[in-house]
């Protein structure tokens, strides 16, 4: 089967710092897949190699089956980068910025432009640098969309995004995977878009993908127990890499597990006297998988 | 449906259409139908569209039985925390049976 974006084993170093640490990634047609990561987890940097921006310095990335080398102007025909801090013509008005991406896409659609421009009510005489955050943004998607992309790239799309047009946006975007088959992937800190739109998702910390998977496999492959241990935690699970965090007040526990099939059973049959499953949202998931690795921020007390 | 507002033969709106209006993944709303067709409350009918079985047969009863039965367990221990007595919850859940079958107030 080919892959709509297919990263294997890929690695980008800026000067002693390693950006991206063999990283893989495969993106089905039709498939949203979401990236999320730490600040400075290198989600960006991964995002810019699959577009072509960057050149890995070790492994490949391949699109629709086909190398991506320094040339790729055909492939990228095909690949839309929506991102906040993407260079626009500042001076240009809407209007022009759009007859100018028309002029670069083959497959520009002027009537899919107008439709979209529309819905989104971006003016199309106000110049890009008169135009907020959000509106640009907005711009960018339309301007993506009327490409008819086989592969959109966006890095955090809600950036400057009211509720009401970020519903809009979001709405476009599952049409565009659902109706057309285009590829999404998406790096985002917004958890709970991630938990609504995406089928795959991704855990990035420091360069490397430390879980990653099926939303609704990943999600049902770590739980949360309220426990009451009499005889405390048994040895087994200390130190385990099941183990993801762990907190107690005399026998009552609380803990959070991975990758363990009938935990609740296990815990009976070490003396268990009672077993709740808490449920807990993708944010929270994402919290206690960072913990793991290391990723924890305490609060401060400012006087 | 557990709340009356739909009717057997009702027709539902498509897995684009329901994705669409949640803003959720067209994957999960999908899975959802299936998972629903299979257990006999809806029916797909090709071409036309998916509606409210006309024999809703809840599946997995036996599941749902006890987890009927743990919160019901979890909020007798709440009633216990908060000092009833048996007989205050019992009258308690008596009225809100009376309230359902009356039609008064919302079945949540």
């Amino acid at each position: 089967m080919t892959f709509s974006v297919e990263a294997v084993d890929v690695t980008k170093r800026f000067g002693a710092s390693v950006a991206v640490d063999g990283v893989s990634v495969q993106v089905q047609e039709g498939s949203i897949y979401g990236l999320v990561g730490a600040n400075g987890a290198g989600k960006t940097t991964l995002l810019r190699l699959v577009i072509g921006m960057l050149q890995p310095d070790g492994g490949e990335v391949r699109l629709f089956g086909e190398r991506l080398p320094r040339d790729a102007a055909a492939l990228r025909q095909q690949v839309q980068y929506v991102a906040p801090d993407m260079e626009l013509f500042r001076t240009f008005t809407v209007q022009e910025m759009l007859r100018y991406t028309g002029l670069l896409y083959e497959h520009f659609d002027a009537e899919r432009c107008d439709r979209l421009l529309d819905v989104l009510q971006v003016s199309r005489t106000r110049r890009v640098r008169h135009l907020s955050t959000g509106m640009k943004m907005q711009m960018r998607l339309a301007m993506a969309l009327s490409t008819r992309p086989q592969l959109l790239v966006l890095d955090e799309p809600a950036t400057g995004l009211d509720p009401v047009v970020k519903r809009q946006f979001l709405q476009l975007i599952l049409q565009e995977a659902a109706g057309y088959g285009t590829a999404v992937i998406m790096a985002t800190h917004q958890l709970e878009d991630v938990e609504r739109l995406v089928d795959h998702v991704a855990f990035m910390y420091q360069g490397r993908i430390v879980k990653a998977g099926d939303l609704e496999a990943l999600r049902g492959s770590i739980c949360k127990l309220q426990v009451v241990l009499p005889q405390g935690l048994p040895s087994w699970l200390e130190d385990s890499p099941h183990l993801l965090h762990t907190h107690h007040s005399g026998q009552l526990y609380t803990l959070v597990l991975q990758d363990i099939a009938d935990a609740a059973a296990r815990l009976r049959e070490v003396g268990a006297t009672y077993v709740e499953t808490v449920s807990m949202d993708l944010d929270e998931v994402f919290q206690y998988v960072m913990e793991k690795e290391g990723y924890v921020r305490n609060g401060i007390l400012l006087s | 449906m557990a709340k009356g507002l739909l009717a057997p033969g009702d027709k539902l709106p498509s897995v684009r259409e329901l994705s669409m209006d949640l803003t959720l993944n067209h994957n999960t709303v999908a899975k959802a139908y299936q998972e629903l067709e299979r257990e006999g409350v809806i029916e797909v009918l090709r071409g036309r569209g998916t509606f409210v079985a006309e024999h809703p047969s809840p599946g997995n009863l036996q599941q749902r039985y006890e987890q009927l039965r743990r919160d019901l367990r979890r909020l007798a221990v709440e009633a216990l925390h908060l000092q009833l007595t048996d007989p205050q919850v019992l009258e308690m859940l008596r009225d809100i049976l009376a309230d359902i079958h009356s039609g008064k107030g919302d079945a949540v």
